[in-house]
């Protein structure tokens, strides 16, 4: 991408303003911020600021940046990416978004890959290759974005997105059991004693049925109160959270035998990739997920699992293909000290 | 997909592009996947997974983590589906 291109000043008027009007529901405090934007092309930068709140709870004693927290960097650029396209006079930075009748919508993570951890304090910079704007949907609103995530030791994640005009959900989905029959009612074990996700980051309340290793359903309500940049109900849940908590049932499904809830001991389970997750409608905060997991394949160290979760049999998000790799903790020890970081772009 | 069908190596390319996120043409015979299409060793992984569920084979640990490249994928699982 060159030449870099400043992004231009926000417009006057409501959305550039941002004035007085809530920003984006976010499980992050901090912003990218935007540096290069032209067509078919964004560039941001993230500094992950050793107090982002999010790192208090994952994890506990070994701070790390949540991969889907990586996808939250390129999800907020992308908005902002493509309500330039659009021409809706929207806001050029991330950070003066707010939710709008014209900010394009998430629908699908179609593929994502986690190639490095991210610590406290790493600059994180994100290109994105946007296409199909202003074709596929009737307000232009929508796209498909391909980001790459580089970190101070190299590539940390690899992103493909759809995104769809707001409004346009695929309504709601076939609701009901993702499965016949549910598993054997659980008993006896909380989240917490399974998982080493702590508040805000632990987003899962209960196991309701499991047969461990193989299926679980599991339930979440999504508060509000554990995102950094909470807004009002009419504002919907991040996607991202809601997959988060997913991959929390799952993650309690493949642990349930063998509880790891410190992750500075045992085996520490890494967010390998993600394939076609698609959010089929939207959570509001308040309501109550269901989610259901069932496992593809289980090897020695790696499990890749599939489901679904629901609102009241609403489905609100289907998961193709998850892997998780379940690792020493000792590999994910943090190296030494980070290059100097390069100057920013 | 019945057991007597052979397996189609160009459809085989196609998944595999398309669980590696590549384009097929980047998908050469003997293309090695984690050190010449820069995968992760998880993503080559989960390339046979998809494998199996696609031919309804099942595959040893030790054999998903051999197959290196749409050859040796192709190899396997024609072996597999004619043993069925």
């Amino acid at each position: 991408m060159s030449p870099i291109v400043q992004a231009p000043a926000p417009p006057a008027g409501p959305l550039g303003s941002a004035g007085g009007l809530a920003g984006l529901p976010s499980p992050l405090r901090g912003r990218p911020r935007l540096t290069a934007l032209e067509a078919g092309r964004a560039r941001s930068t993230y500094v992950v600021a050793p107090d982002e709140p999010v790192l208090a709870g994952h994890y506990p004693g070994f701070p790390i940046f949540p991969g889907v927290c990586l996808v939250e960097c390129a999800h907020l650029t992308a908005r902002a990416a493509l309500a330039a396209a659009a021409g809706t006079g929207g806001p050029a930075q991330p950070a003066e978004l707010a939710e709008s009748a014209e900010l394009a919508e998430l629908a699908e993570l179609a593929s994502a890959r986690f190639l490095g951890p991210v610590f406290p304090g790493d600059r994180v910079d994100a290109e994105l290759a946007i296409t199909g704007t202003g074709t596929e949907t009737e307000t232009g609103a929508g796209g498909r974005v391909a980001a790459t995530l580089s970190g101070p030791r190299g590539e940390v994640a690899r992103l493909r997105m759809v995104y769809r005009e707001p409004g346009a959900g695929a309504g709601p989905g076939p609701g009901g059991g993702y499965w016949a029959g549910d598993p054997p009612p659980a008993g006896g074990r909380a989240p917490r004693d399974l998982l080493p996700h702590r508040p805000p980051m632990l987003l899962l309340d209960a196991v309701t049925a499991v047969e461990p290793g193989q299926r679980i359903v599991a339930t979440w309500t999504a508060r509000g109160e554990e995102l950094a940049s909470p807004a009002g109900p009419s504002a919907a849940y991040p996607p991202v959270l809601v997959l988060e908590s997913w991959c929390q049932a799952a993650g309690a499904m493949v642990t349930w035998d063998q509880p790891n809830p410190d992750v500075t001991a045992g085996a520490v389970m890494l967010f390998g990739g993600v394939s076609a997750a698609a959010f089929t409608g939207p959570v509001y905060a308040g309501e109550r997920l269901e989610h259901r997991v069932t496992l593809t394949r289980a090897l020695t160290d790696t499990v890749i699992v599939e489901g679904a979760a629901a609102v009241g049999g609403r489905t609100v998000l289907t998961v193709g293909r998850v892997t998780m790799a379940l690792r020493p903790a000792g590999t994910l020890a943090r190296p030494g000290p980070a290059p100097a970081p390069e100057p920013a772009p | 997909m019945p057991n007597s069908t052979l397996i189609d190596k160009e459809e085989l390319r196609t998944t595999v592009a398309e669980v590696l996120d590549v384009e097929v043409d980047e998908v050469g015979d003997e293309t090695r996947f984690i050190e010449d299409l820069e995968v992760d060793s998880l993503m080559a992984l989960e390339v046979m997974v998809v494998l199996e569920k696609k031919y309804h084979v099942k595959l040893d640990e030790s054999e998903l983590k051999e197959v290196t490249c749409l050859n040796a994928a192709y190899g396997l699982l024609t072996g597999k589906v004619r043993a069925a």
